[in-house]
């Protein structure tokens, strides 16, 4: 019995070291000699664009590379408790753009300006759309650089060609009322299971970005000019949110869990004749294998109302961290990347929208059908908003999310979930500092 | 008799309750899209395929399996020498004044933790060893708060044990060490095997840890592989079911081909009644 | 070797272990709940016990521990109920025993995140197959994981499905150490099969049952894997328990202060419920030297 243990133990044990020695040796290599390159990106086509190039890089330069790569709700966490603990774990970060101003706002990123100087650029290049540059600058729109504009996300409003042309909107709506008259026919003779309109109504997030470009549509905005003060408390804004009500009317059951995923499910199917949603959904449309509404889909700027319509921009930013100890090497590669090669290059493997004027008007591109969107893109990210440019979005998103969500379940009234969100946010925007 | 039957009808259903959601999961694995979305939903489905598992064998399926099993492994063995020896000293020997009491109920404690409270240090000091996106950073921390558990129920099933079988031993001449080696060890192996198999399935399936302190393959488990399927926009229902099944057979293997001494073993120590 | 440096070398290893990786996080746990952190400059600032005191007025918070109060009374409550009938009626000899008590406990062998997943894509739906079971009895529109009403009972009906074989687990090894001379003497007395359960098993099981309640008490009230990857904590806030709230507000906030005040309340109030159960089962002399 003892000499059958010794003998299970031992090699168990051998087994043990050999496996832990492998597993902290391999790491400490890197440093001296060969540099290593690693990003931090999400595991969807908008990091695995930047990952590819970056690999291709690597190979050419002769550089170690790694990628990180970690799902939308784990890259956030990631990025912040390396950045915070000031870890210098990543050389290059991807990043979602609401997230830039908490990064900025703690320096925790490497400001730009002077590595374009050195290369004797003044800045980013006037290729790059000017909202799409704005956002990558902080103070927004004035201060320094931070990161590349890497993929040009921004929010669409699709719609069933063949559906709204019998209306007589072959184009699409071109006011939110319209939306709501032409859907509430749709959804009245869908007989359940065609609906007018579908849209996110899973708290946070979805529900916010779903929400904002009809908020500023009605002419309302959640903050004043300079975020000292929550405007939520106007008329346009409970016009805004009355009129989510009606949508909601119109929209499936359950839509108050619904995210992305669902409304791309419902119109490829045939099933609903509008909604906002991302770029990444285009290509499928096309798709035979997953569609069955190919050519019938089309594209069209975000409906207005008391406003001119303008979409929630939604890009992916790549930038350096502060505590990196290859920026250099870091922003050769992201000038490479987003070069107008760069950039086409992540059009044609994953689909990636590109930043820069020039690829969107490449008409190689403009000829092939699944990017038939980029006019109307293009239009969208030059008349787009950015979320409000503040370092806690994130819990100013998660409280107005959960009130809207309450709207959407009907579980709140319009004016209370308002009431309540500008009493909330507003101690939200003091406990960060921006409020008195 | 009428209770036989019921009783057979009984355990059928549960039966079916129990292994209906395993089966529907492995047959995820194998759907396209056209199947996992079809109406009816169909247990077999109408166009297997094994796309899935080779989409996850592209995306690095080997390199996941070989941390889960490599943590696992390594984790229990650790777990299991620390926490015995622990356990051992804990049953036989009585420590001054209240301490006896004090450490065991320390030593369960920290069962207690939520990791919450522990994850950003960690992660903290795992940076400061230069341990982050390491094997052996997981398994150290995994060790940490397994030992508890293992220190627990090895004293139980060593205190089943009569300190007499020792003291005869040490009379003809035995060291304490060679007399636990030789007596009470293999008496306290079904113990030690119970032991051994939580504390496997334990980090097997551990995920918080995992997903803070890893970061590449290099040393990301299964668990992440599961979650890594849920994107931004979509969940990859049919990858997901594959990463699933693969997570889980293994597991399934193993508790089963020692799925007795867990019976057993519960019966020793922790458990007297 | 004496004995007394015996003991004491015997029990370094894991006391080392355990300082390091549970007394430095403690020790700074303590220390960042003292303190905030400023969003836009990453600046602390001490506050003593401001982050504890914001407790009592956050509805949110409050939101959390009801969700994980109803959670654990739910769960831990059916899975003893239901683990003990299976236990017991597996205690009895017949011939596929040993076969329906290895299926029994498949469900527990599985990550928990398998089993969040798996019946993730069950209760998807439009296409899941649990709506389309549901359908054919004529229940139509159930949301369960996915409606602000149903998705608590979803979650919790995913952990009693997973940790039942576990509560079963236990108090099948607690049946099977119960002495058979009690029994005999309880047939001589003419004792009903009623009457033998309440007087002979349920008390001879008690130390059982306290350490299969306790051990999954401490476990759903840190529950985490599956809410995460199954809801998020939504919708509307009805999923969110302690831990993912705790999680949310000092990863996705960075409000680390108020975080780690949270999970040492949570921490608390762990430690007294549990130690209910463990001065029971002193007193049952489980713990007996």
């Amino acid at each position: 019995m003892r000499k059958f243990l010794l003998f299970l133990i031992a090699p168990l044990f051998s087994l043990f070291l050999i496996g832990s020695v492998y597993a902290s040796g391999a790491k400490e290599q890197s440093t001296g000699g060969t540099r290593k390159l690693v990003l931090a990106t999400n595991n969807a086509p908008e990091g695995n664009g930047i990952a590819q190039a970056l690999r291709q890089w690597g190979q050419m330069k002769g550089i170690q590379v790694e990628v990180v790569a970690a799902p939308y709700s784990n890259i956030y966490e990631k990025e912040v408790l390396d950045l915070s603990q000031k870890t210098g774990l990543y050389d290059i970060v991807l990043l979602d753009d609401p997230w830039f101003t908490q990064f900025a706002e703690n320096k925790w990123l490497a400001n730009l300006t002077p590595y374009f100087v050195a290369a004797g650029q003044g800045g980013l290049s006037s290729d790059f759309i000017d909202k799409s540059t704005a956002i990558c600058k902080y103070p927004y729109a004035t201060g320094l650089i931070y990161a590349f504009p890497a993929v040009g996300n921004a929010q669409m409003f699709f719609y069933r060609k063949d559906i709204l042309a019998q209306q007589g909107m072959p184009n699409g709506p071109s006011t939110w009322d319209d939306v709501y008259n032409l859907g509430k026919k749709v959804t009245d003779s869908g007989g359940g299971t065609m609906f007018g309109y579908v849209l996110r109504g899973t708290q946070g997030n979805p529900v916010v970005a779903d929400f904002m470009p009809i908020l500023w549509s009605f002419g309302a905005q959640m903050f004043s000019p300079d975020f000292k003060q929550v405007t939520l408390n106007t008329p346009q804004a409970l016009n805004a949110v009355t009129f989510l009500t009606k949508l909601v009317s119109i929209s499936p059951p359950g839509s108050a869990s619904f995210d992305a995923q669902q409304l791309a499910t419902f119109e490829l199917e045939g099933n609903a004749a509008m909604m906002i949603n991302w770029p990444a959904f285009a290509a499928d449309f096309q798709n035979p294998s997953k569609s069955k509404v190919v050519g019938k889909i089309g594209y069209a700027p975000i409906p207005s109302e008391a406003t001119v319509g303008s979409s929630e921009i939604g890009h992916w930013l790549a930038a350096i961290p502060a505590a990196s100890k290859n920026k250099q090497a870091a922003f050769d590669f992201l000038q490479w990347a987003t070069s107008a090669e760069g950039q086409k290059t992540g059009v044609l493997s994953f689909g990636n929208p590109p930043t820069r004027k020039s690829v969107f008007t490449d008409p190689q591109l403009l000829a092939m059908p699944q990017f038939s969107y980029f006019p109307t893109l293009l239009q969208a990210i030059s008349n787009s908003t950015p979320r409000p440019r503040i370092a806690n979005w994130n819990e100013v998103e998660n409280t107005f999310g959960i009130y809207l969500s309450k709207v959407v379940a009907g579980t709140m009234t319009p004016q209370a979930a308002l009431a309540g969100a500008q009493t909330d946010i507003t101690a939200l925007m003091k406990k960060a500092g921006y409020v008195e | 008799m009428i209770w036989r039957i019921l009783r057979a009808v009984l355990l059928l259903f549960v039966a079916v309750i129990v292994i209906f959601p395993v089966a529907w999961l492995v047959s995820t694995s194998f759907k396209t899209d056209v199947d996992i979305f079809g109406i009816p939903p169909m247990l077999f489905p109408q166009h297997p395929t094994g796309s899935r598992y080779a989409q996850l064998w592209t995306y690095g399926l080997l390199a996941y399996l070989v941390n889960s099993v490599i943590v696992a492994i390594s984790t229990a063995v650790i777990t299991i020498v620390v926490g015995t020896l622990a356990a051992f000293s804990l049953a036989r020997f009585r420590l001054p004044g209240k301490w006896n009491a004090r450490v065991s109920f320390w030593i369960l404690s920290t069962r207690m933790f939520p990791p919450i409270i522990t994850v950003i240090p960690l992660f903290q000091l795992m940076r400061f060893l230069g341990l982050v996106d390491t094997r052996l950073g997981l398994v150290i921390a995994y060790a940490a708060f397994n030992v508890p558990f293992v220190v627990w129920m090895m004293r139980g099933f060593i205190v089943e044990i009569p300190r007499d079988l020792e003291e005869v031993a040490m009379v003809d001449g035995c060291s304490r060490m060679r007399a636990f080696r030789s007596i009470s060890l293999p008496l306290v192996v079904p113990g030690l095997a119970a032991t051994a198999i939580f504390t496997v399935i334990m980090s097997w399936q551990e995920f918080l840890f995992a997903l803070v302190l890893t970061q590449t393959p290099a040393s990301s488990t299964l668990p992440i592989l599961v979650s890594s399927q849920i994107t931004q926009y979509q969940i990859l229902w049919g990858q997901m079911g594959a990463a699933g099944t693969i997570t889980m057979v293994p597991v399934l293997v193993f508790a089963f081909s020692v799925q007795r001494y867990l019976v057993r073993g519960m019966s020793f120590g922790a458990v007297k009644g | 070797m004496s004995d007394s440096r015996l003991k004491y070398l015997l029990l370094a290893p894991a006391i080392i272990l355990l300082l390091v990786l549970t007394v430095y996080p403690l020790v700074f746990a303590v220390a960042a709940s003292l303190q905030t952190v400023n969003v836009r400059t990453g600046a602390q600032r001490f506050v003593g016990l401001a982050n504890f005191a914001r407790i009592a007025s956050d509805p949110l918070f409050w939101n959390a521990a009801r969700n994980t109060a109803i959670y654990t009374g739910i769960a831990v409550t059916v899975e003893l109920v239901l683990g003990l009938a299976m236990a017991l009626i597996l205690t009895e000899k017949f011939r596929s025993r040993n076969l329906f008590r290895t299926i029994f406990l498949t469900p527990m062998m599985l990550p928990p995140i398998v089993a969040a997943i798996i019946f993730k894509i069950i209760y998807m739906q439009q296409y899941g197959v649990a709506n389309w079971f549901l359908g054919l009895l004529g229940i139509k529109g159930m949301l369960w994981e996915a409606g602000p009403r149903t998705a608590l009972f979803s979650l919790v009906l995913v952990d009693i499905w997973e940790w039942t074989p576990f509560m079963f687990l236990i108090l099948l090894a607690g049946l099977q150490a119960i002495p058979t001379d009690p029994y005999e003497a309880a047939k001589v007395d003419g004792a009903t099969w009623f009457q033998e359960l309440r007087h002979v098993t349920f008390p001879l099981l008690t130390p059982a049952v306290l350490i299969a309640v306790l051990l999954r008490l401490m476990d759903t009230l840190r529950i985490f894997d599956q809410v995460f990857v199954m809801t998020g904590g939504g919708p509307a806030n009805s999923t969110e328990t302690l831990s993912l709230y705790v999680y949310q507000t000092g990863f996705r906030f960075f409000d680390v202060g108020y975080a780690t005040a949270m999970s040492f309340i949570l921490l608390v109030a762990t430690t007294v419920i549990s130690n209910i159960f463990i001065s029971r089962l002193r007193a049952e002399e489980v713990f007996s030297q």
